[in-house]
């Protein structure tokens, strides 16, 4: 089902924005309709994935662990002492279950974009991204309200120790940069990164079978270019787990943010 | 990231109130100049303030 959508779709070349719209599955193949795609298919494979990963792992848990209970445990235990702790400190604890869960979801999201057949990341589509970013947004926000109070929360965040005289000069980069950047970034960080990943690997296929196409003295070009695809997708899997660990290093470093004190 | 933020905020929110300012004046840039420049000193100064010693 998922290999019909996979061959090259559009062999127009170059490839563009319509490239990252598929078929529908349900109905079957229909155009301009978006309700259940590849792409839709692909989140709920993954959230299945981590669940049934993580239920297996840890179905019958072992002093000394099995393998699969050791990949689990270290990734979990990778982004609670390399990341929550690191970040936040001792309260990140706390935070670990979800930021592993967030990096693991990015991660496997990102990675469907150079399985080979699948070739496809959800996270190319800015609504994903933009998703986890308001949830991380929200998140960081209620963190601090909790711990301060509401209306002290937005008074450290928004009101720099500083002569009052310059004050009005700071509250509005303070707010601009705080609330309106960073959900924005975050998002569109990760999306950039997947839409042009894709679009990099799409060039590299589409323009070998282009100049192949074109003249056939070219094929040695072509071959090249197929090549490059291969080398391209090993750095795209640099980048995959590049954007995963950011996702989740920042989002903690915006909880430590609400939580820190005044000094 | 935090000092590239606050130093691209800072540019980014005088200096757009510089362009209104502009705008509703009839000047052709001068507000937004000032303001970008105001924009950048607020955001060297919170950078110093928020995350120096």
């Amino acid at each position: 089902m998922v290999i019909g959508q996979s061959t090259v779709l559009a062999a127009a070349f170059p490839p563009s924005v319509e490239d990252f719209y598929l078929p529908s599955i349900l109905p079957w193949g229909e155009h301009d309709n978006y309700w259940f795609t590849k792409v839709t298919l692909l989140i709920w494979v993954s959230v299945a994935l981590l669940i049934l990963f993580f239920l297996y792992a840890y179905r019958k848990p072992q002093l000394v662990p099995t393998k699969k209970q050791w990949l689990a445990e270290s990734a979990y235990g990778f982004v609670r002492n390399n990341i929550a702790v690191d970040m936040i400190g001792p309260a990140g604890v706390r935070f670990a279950p979800y930021l592993t869960t967030l990096f693991l979801f990015v991660f496997v999201n990102n990675f469907f974009g150079i399985v080979p057949l699948i070739q496809m990341s959800p996270m190319s589509h800015i609504a994903f991204p933009t998703v986890l970013a308001v949830i991380s947004y929200v998140m960081f926000i209620y963190v601090g309200m909790r711990h301060h109070g509401p209306l002290k929360y937005f008074k450290h965040a928004l009101i720099p120790p500083a002569p009052w005289f310059i004050l009005p000069l700071l509250i509005p980069i303070e707010f601009f940069s705080n609330f309106i950047v960073r959900p924005f970034s975050l998002a569109v960080r990760l999306f950039a990164n997947m839409f042009a990943g894709h679009m990099l690997l799409l060039v590299f296929t589409l323009g070998g079978f282009a100049m192949l196409n074109a003249n056939v003295l070219l094929a040695p070009v072509s071959v090249l270019s197929w090549l490059l695809t291969i080398a391209l997708t090993l750095l795209e899997f640099l980048v995959i787990c590049l954007q995963a660990y950011v996702f989740t290093v920042l989002t903690a470093s915006y909880v430590q943010g609400a939580l820190a004190d005044e000094h | 990231m935090t000092a590239v933020s606050y130093l691209i905020a800072g540019m980014l929110v005088w200096g757009g109130i510089g362009w209104l300012v502009d705008h509703f004046v009839g000047t052709k840039g001068i507000f937004a100049g000032i303001g970008a420049v105001l924009g950048v000193a607020g955001g060297v100064y919170l950078i110093v303030r928020r995350l120096g010693a």
